[in-house]
């Protein structure tokens, strides 16, 4: 079970996120929706722990774990793992030796190097990208929709157990997402127990996977949270109705 | 190759005529090499510091003459070596036997074997492959014919003060044809004889043959006195390949004033790939003079500058034939304070046509407080040259570290992998040893950067 409680975030001398609570259950699926600046991505970055977005109150729970003091790295540590909305180029860094890297410090690296390129293959194969791209650069040059698989690669490869997806269907055309909906689904077959948490301003990708829950999410509050039923409310109705009135 | 006792110990400090006769004496050279010698010291005398590049101004003239200490004299005490040399070695993984070697406390005779083997291969093949002096007592001639033909006494002062007082490093021929398929390791040879101060290289690549020499490592190289100033010249003859690839660590106390330069006949082909870590002050700009027409120069740095170190590196090109080619990539990191300048110079002659010059410059900045120059130098006198220059600055950006820590890498690791992306085309033209040192040696480098 993964919960934050009454939490706010401040960055740049702005209040992002006011006194918000949400508990994901093992094996549930959200989806936290809201318009453009609504805070939802300063929400999963605070989550991370990114160095700009200081928590003024609350605390992140990770079953009988407390996150909140934790940095960025030990949060990876501790199974949680954020795909942002633009994943930033680093020229120069090998895929191949990045993600050899990153299991190597994770301690997911087979004992042979043979058994890691196996696993490797096998995962692009799943999220759709070419073995080409395991000597490129980071990130550089990718297309929006490699950006994404790329992410779920790695996800794949960590195996996380809180996964926070921002915007994951933006910049990606209808075949890219079909093939990351079916990479997700395929990760939560093999792990039941983990928590996805989708943050996105469309439904798109709401039409790939089954959301348990819906948050809405309007000048840093969550003003309403309930079962799919929402999408429906909000596509017809947009977020006008959430809007507080003053 | 036991060490000999030179017998030199009980020279006072101070340069002058004497010291330098006696230096040839000892070494029993030939008259030739004693009057190049005493010419060269007039030389350096009469040339002023260069102040045009770093600062040398703490440079006392007690650096200048502490190099009279013969190799074998210079046996301290462990307990003299600096906890963070030590450390260092220890981070490294180096083994005690060798860590007393690279700190100057002990000679290491281990590498003899390893040496006598590959020597006898390499010998079968008419390569020769030797310290300096031996190679003028065995090989007089050849020598002769080349020594001090690529950089002249009169080059700058400190090619000068070499040209003086030079003691040890090698001496690699190349016969006609012969392609020499493992690199040659200096490191083995320097190991079953010590390293010295005033190393003097002298590579001749015959016609069509192929060489990769090495030289350096990672550990840092510990010296009490603090000025190593070396000399390489290389000769590469008609379509030959050498490649001249350096590592150096050395201890923060040692300003190292070093002359590269190659010459390329023509369809030859010279690369210098040059490491720079450590040091207080590094002043080194490798020189390709691109002779015969098509011929191909390439140069490949890096500088590591940290806290209270100044790099001073880049490289020289000089076209003077037509249809020649040369590139320059040059990537220099400043950490903590630290300051790297490239100083470049791409120069084509008068009446060439094809000539094609690619020159890149990137530096990347970890801090506020570091600093990186950029000095390039560019003079051509012929027309249908075309030339690329590039130049960036960039500083590790707090996404970048973000990103990369969210996928579970601590700070260091995710620093340590930024550099690594960005010096990437250099390692990957080590030898795989080397590059797996390389990149061991920058995750501790962050690891001080840190703190």
């Amino acid at each position: 079970m993964f919960s934050i409680q009454n939490y706010s975030v401040r960055v740049d001398q702005r209040l992002v996120v006011k006194n918000c609570n949400l508990t994901l259950s093992a094996g549930s699926v959200h989806v936290l929706m809201g318009p453009n600046g609504s805070g939802k991505s300063s929400l999963v970055l605070s989550l991370m722990g990114h160095p700009l977005y200081e928590i003024l109150d609350g605390k992140i729970i990770f079953y009988d774990q407390n996150l909140t003091m934790l940095s960025t790295q030990q949060r990876a540590e501790q199974g949680l793992f954020l795909a942002v909305q633009h994943p930033v180029e680093i020229a120069g860094l090998q895929v191949l030796h990045f993600l050899q890297e990153l299991c190597r410090v994770r301690k997911k690296l087979p004992e042979s190097p043979q058994n890691f390129l196996t696993q490797v293959s096998k995962l692009l194969e799943i999220v759709g990208l070419p073995e080409s791209i395991l000597s490129r650069s980071v990130n550089v040059g990718f297309s929006g929709g490699e950006k994404k698989r790329f992410e779920l690669l790695q996800l794949l490869l960590l195996e996380p157990s809180v996964v926070m997806l921002d915007e994951i269907d933006s910049g990606v055309d209808v075949d890219g997402l079909k093939m990351i909906a079916q990479g997700l689904t395929w990760y939560k077959q093999q792990n039941p127990n983990v928590i996805l948490f989708f943050v996105t301003h469309y439904r798109k990708i709401v039409d790939y996977v089954q959301p348990d829950f819906v948050h809405v999410m309007m000048e840093g509050e969550i003003v309403r949270s309930g079962d799919a039923v929402l999408l429906d409310e909000i596509e017809k109705f947009g977020y006008e109705p959430y809007a507080k009135r003053s | 190759m036991r060490l000999k006792n030179l017998g030199m110990s009980r020279m006072q400090k101070g340069l002058n005529k004497q010291i330098v006769i006696q230096i040839s004496e000892q070494k029993n050279e030939p008259g030739w090499m004693t009057d190049f010698r005493l010419k060269s010291l007039e030389i350096f005398e009469s040339k002023p510091m260069p102040s045009w590049g770093a600062d040398l101004s703490d440079l006392s003239s007690d650096d200048i003459y502490f190099y009279i200490k013969p190799v074998t004299q210079h046996q301290k005490d462990w307990n003299d070596v600096p906890d963070d040399i030590k450390k260092t070695f220890e981070s490294l993984g180096v083994p005690q036997a060798e860590r007393s070697m690279l700190a100057g406390v002990s000679a290491q005779f281990e590498s003899e074997v390893i040496y006598k083997k590959l020597k006898e291969r390499w010998e079968k093949k008419g390569v020769v492959f030797l310290d300096t002096e031996t190679a003028l007592k065995n090989y007089p001639e050849l020598f002769k014919k080349y020594f001090a033909t690529i950089i002249p006494p009169h080059d700058n002062k400190f090619a000068a003060l070499n040209s003086a007082v030079w003691s040890g490093g090698s001496f690699v021929y190349v016969p006609k044809g012969v392609m020499v398929d493992q690199p040659l390791q200096a490191y083995f040879r320097i190991n079953a004889q010590s390293m010295g101060q005033f190393e003097r290289t002298l590579i001749i690549a015959e016609p069509g043959s192929f060489v990769h020499y090495v030289e350096g490592c990672s550990a840092p190289v510990y010296r009490t006195n603090s000025l190593h100033s070396a000399v390489v010249e290389i000769v590469a003859l008609p379509d030959s390949h050498v490649r001249y690839t350096t590592i150096q660590n050395w201890s923060q106390n040692v300003y190292n004033l070093v002359t590269k330069r190659a010459m390329t006949l023509e369809r030859a082909t010279v690369e210098w790939v040059d490491g720079n870590f450590g040091s207080k002050v590094t002043m080194k700009y490798p020189c390709i003079l691109l002779k015969g027409e098509q011929s191909r120069g390439q140069i490949i740095s890096i500088a590591v500058a940290g806290k209270n170190q100044h790099q001073d590196s880049g490289g020289k090109i000089i076209h003077l034939a037509s249809n020649t080619s040369s590139n320059i990539v040059a990537k220099s990191i400043s950490k903590a304070g630290g300051r790297s300048s490239y100083r470049g110079l791409l120069k084509v002659a008068k009446n060439l046509t094809g000539i094609v010059s690619r020159v890149q410059c990137d530096a990347l900045l970890f801090d506020e407080t570091s600093r990186s120059d950029t000095y390039p130098t560019v003079d051509i006198a012929s027309s249908g040259v075309d030339i690329g220059h590039e130049a960036s600055v960039s500083k590790i950006s707090e996404e970048q570290l973000f990103y990369l820590m969210s996928k579970g890498l601590t700070a260091q690791q995710a620093q340590a992998m930024i550099v690594h992306g960005f010096i990437d085309c250099f390692v990957s033209m080590l030898p795989m040893e080397y590059a797996v040192e390389i990149n061991r040696l920058i995750e501790l480098e962050m690891t001080d950067s840190i703190g």
